[in-house]
Formats: structure tokens, sequence, C-alpha cells
């Protein structure tokens, strides 16, 4: 698995993750789609208009749960680890960025960065790190 | 973990993939374990142990 969410489908765990995965960003591009269509509409205020523009963070929220189910389904321990090893690699290194970026805008005149990039710079990160630490084991 | 894997499939004629599928892991999953930069959990090398028909420490170098 090289690519988070366009993995090479090499047992049932991982077509499992891809099908549920690839689903559930179709949904996520869906309710950006809702939720941006809602506020053009200048509805930016009240329940409503904060109940949908939650759902792009929900389906996130339901990304994560997918990724922590694909690691209790998948009975190959190589394939589980190496994947540990790089989630951890990018939690850490999206906090890092994340962090480093906020005190830049605090204190230095760098660009506004926007919240929601955190999770596709995560996406990124994983991908880059499931790469790296595969290729040591090779 | 040092190991006598790769001579023990040779003698059986035995590809990684083939051993992977024996055991249900991935053929990169035999080749870290082979090479010796992963070590499989006590179920992996004992089912490798079985498969092969040998003690685990005629299997696994210990000492390593």
């Amino acid at each position: 698995m090289e690519i988070p969410g366009v993995c090479i489908p090499t047992n049932a765990a991982i077509k499992r993750y891809n099908r549920r995965f690839l689903t559930t960003m179709m949904v996520y591009a869906g309710t950006i789609l809702v939720a941006a269509e809602w506020a053009r509409h200048g509805h930016r205020s009240g329940a409503s208009a904060y109940a949908i523009a939650t759902l792009p963070g929900v389906t996130v929220i339901a990304a994560l749960v997918i990724i922590g189910m694909y690691l209790r389904e998948e009975k190959d321990e190589f394939n589980r680890a190496t994947q540990v090893e790089a989630l951890l690699w990018a939690t850490g290194l999206t906090q890092a960025i994340e962090t480093t970026w906020g005190f830049l805008e605090n204190f230095t005149d760098a660009p506004h960065a926007p919240l929601y990039l955190g999770f596709a710079l995560f996406c990124g990160i994983w991908g880059v790190a499931n790469a790296i630490v595969r290729r040591r084991y090779q | 973990m040092k190991n006598r894997l790769r001579e023990l499939r040779a003698e059986r004629g035995w590809s990684q993939a083939d051993l992977g599928e024996r055991l249900e892991i991935s053929r990169q999953s035999v080749n870290a374990i082979e090479t010796g930069k992963f070590d499989p959990s006590l179920p992996i090398a004992f089912r490798l142990a079985k498969l092969f028909s040998l003690p685990i420490e005629k299997v696994f170098d210990p000492e390593d």
C-alpha cells in the first residue's frame, strides 16, 4: 500500500479499505460542494449553516475511523507495522508543520494557511512516509 | 534476527510468494523476515517452524 486512498489491493483488508476510503472521500467532496453552495447563498449563521459546514469534518472523522478499521483488519503484521510507523510520522509531522506555521503567522507576515488543509497534508505525508518506511525493508 | 528461511525455502523450491501464500502473508513480508530486517511475531515464527517441520531455534538464530 503506497498511496493513502489508492492502494495496491494485495489482500482483502486493503480491498475493503480502498472501497471504504474512496467512498468516504467522494462523500467528503460532495459535502464541501454543498457547504460552499450553502455559504454562497448567504447562509452563514444559524444552526443549519453550522451543521452543514461541519459535514466535511464529519467525513474526515469517518476516514480516520476507516484507517483504524484497516489496521484492525490487516492480518499481515509486516503491512500493519509499516503502516503504523508511517501513520506516526504523518501525525507528528502534520502537527509540527501546523504548529510551526501558526507561530510564523503570529510573529511574521507569513500568509494564513487554512486549517482544513490539515487532513490533506496528513494524507500526503502518510503516502510519502509509507514509501520511505517500506523502502527500508527491501 | 538471523534465520534460515532462504535456505529452507530453496530446498523446497518455493518462491517468496509461495511461502507467503502458505503463511497467508505478503511476499514483501516474507522478504523482510528472510533478510532479517523484520522480526516476526511468535505466532508467525511458530507457523514457519511448523511448516518446515523444524524446532523454532533451527529456523531462527536467537544468538543474533
